[in-house]
């Protein structure tokens, strides 16, 4: 079922068809599999440090435990912040009209991370936004597909080619002086989405 | 402990390797019970591959044996091992059997933009190109803002940042000048500094570019990193 997403904007309403995009479905994409000696293609399975278990696929369950080490459901779920205090899961954007902002600025848009890319069909465009969208405006509009806790940022703009909702996650980078020297740090946020990557290491570390 | 590096030229013909900083988190998410009480995460055993329909099948092959052999011995729960938590692991490779193998054969499998495959290679390494062995070229390649942002999605940031004062010095004069330009600038691979990067080991091939803001003397220089350009799906190549 197609996605949608209603706006409005100066008090008219706007309905929009979403397609995904990204760049295995804009240029296709490589997959590194291993064969067996006959040439077979090799299932993978995970192999615990001790040696005792191949856990193939569906062979695991996640769980979340609480103190007493009993399983919580996850419709019990309820989310918090480093400090403890729950966050509150706001609810779906979808199906509720929501209000386009702006125009915004470029700067509030390279202020953000582009974490889902949609290319944007209207089935019908309220002549205000359709005109603010040619001359170059770029709006944002709350879009939140499922429940969660991350913000609901996304930003609507025009190109040559179309018309196209960006959902992005603010970068939260800040000016530094020359006092501020770049401190070395393990791991990385951006590294666990990079689709075409196959030749790390996979392991879970408990 | 680590710290991802960039090798930059600037448009007056100086270069500098400069550290690139990941953007920041919220702490993450955690979960609680209804009660207010913490809940941690945990993945725990379902079944071995001893327990596996598989095996069952193979041991037993029809399923009215297999019927049997469940009803009369839990062929498909070990009791000692389910529930367990898994603990670290490895990936492994197995054959049709579900045995480990010990070698196995890489293949690269190319499929196209509807998922069909079209092609099959040897697998070809691809190292990263963030400090390349020569120096790195200015492109000298500007973009206005404004059609960078509708023509590429940007789904990668890092923070280009200093680790001493004349670093500090080289970044600020760049960021100074993207911001007086009003434009990123195009950072890339290759001779003409127009090419690919390639942030780690077989990494996606990204288009990069830089944009810089300065307050005193203080600045913000961003590398956005693109893998792919909007436009729908039955226009692209």
């Amino acid at each position: 079922m197609a996605a949608h997403l209603e706006v409005t904007y100066q008090g008219q309403p706007s309905r929009f068809t979403l397609a995904a995009i990204d760049r295995k479905r804009l240029h296709g994409y490589t997959k590194r599999v291993a064969l067996d000696a006959d040439g077979r293609e090799c299932a993978t399975a995970h192999l615990t440090r001790d040696g005792r278990f191949l856990l193939s696929a569906g062979s695991t369950a996640d769980l979340y435990l609480n103190n007493e080490g009993d399983s919580v459901p996850r419709n019990d779920l309820v989310p918090v912040g480093g400090d403890g205090r729950a966050l509150g899961e706001p609810t779906p954007t979808t199906g509720r009209p929501q209000e386009a902002e702006g125009p915004v600025s470029v700067e509030e848009l390279l202020d953000c991370v582009v974490v889902r890319a949609y290319a944007v069909t209207p089935e019908s465009l309220a002549p205000a936004l359709q005109s603010a969208l040619a001359r170059g405006g770029i709006f944002r509009v709350a879009h939140r597909p499922r429940k969660g806790t991350q913000p609901a940022v996304a930003f609507l703009l025009a190109n040559g080619h179309g018309l196209f909702l960006l959902q992005a996650e603010p970068s939260g980078f800040e000016f530094v002086g020359p006092d501020q020297i770049a401190a070395e740090v393990d791991g990385w946020a951006d590294d666990s989405d990079d689709e075409f990557d196959f030749d790390q290491p996979e392991r879970w570390d408990a | 402990m680590n710290q991802r590096r960039i090798w930059l030229a600037d448009h007056r013909g100086r270069n500098a390797v400069v550290a690139l900083v990941a953007r920041r988190r919220d702490g993450g998410v955690q979960y609680a019970d209804a009660q207010g009480a913490p809940a941690r995460f945990c993945r725990v055993v379902k079944g071995t591959e001893a327990t596996a329909w598989e095996r069952l099948r193979t041991e037993h092959s029809d399923p009215e044996l297999i019927a049997r052999a469940l009803l009369a011995g839990d062929p498909e729960a070990d009791v000692e091992t389910v529930g367990r938590a898994v603990g670290p692991c490895d990936r492994v490779f197995v054959d049709g059997q579900g045995k480990p193998l010990y070698s196995a054969r890489p293949v690269d499998v190319l499929y196209d933009a509807d998922g069909r495959e079209t092609d099959r290679s040897e697998p070809v390494e691809t190292p990263a190109n963030l400090v390349p062995e020569t120096p790195p070229v200015w492109s000298g390649r500007l973009l206005s803002r404004d059609e960078a942002v509708r023509r590429y999605a940007f789904t990668r940031a890092w923070q280009v940042r200093h680790t001493n004062a004349l670093e500090h010095d080289f970044l600020h004069g760049l960021a100074e000048y993207l911001e007086q330009q009003n434009r990123l600038a195009l950072v890339g691979s290759g001779p003409r500094g127009t090419g690919p990067l390639i942030t780690e080991r077989n990494a996606t091939p990204m288009k990069g570019f830089l944009e810089g803001r300065t307050r005193g003397d203080r600045y913000l220089l961003v590398l956005h990193l693109a893998a792919f350009e909007l436009r729908p799906p039955q226009e692209a190549s």
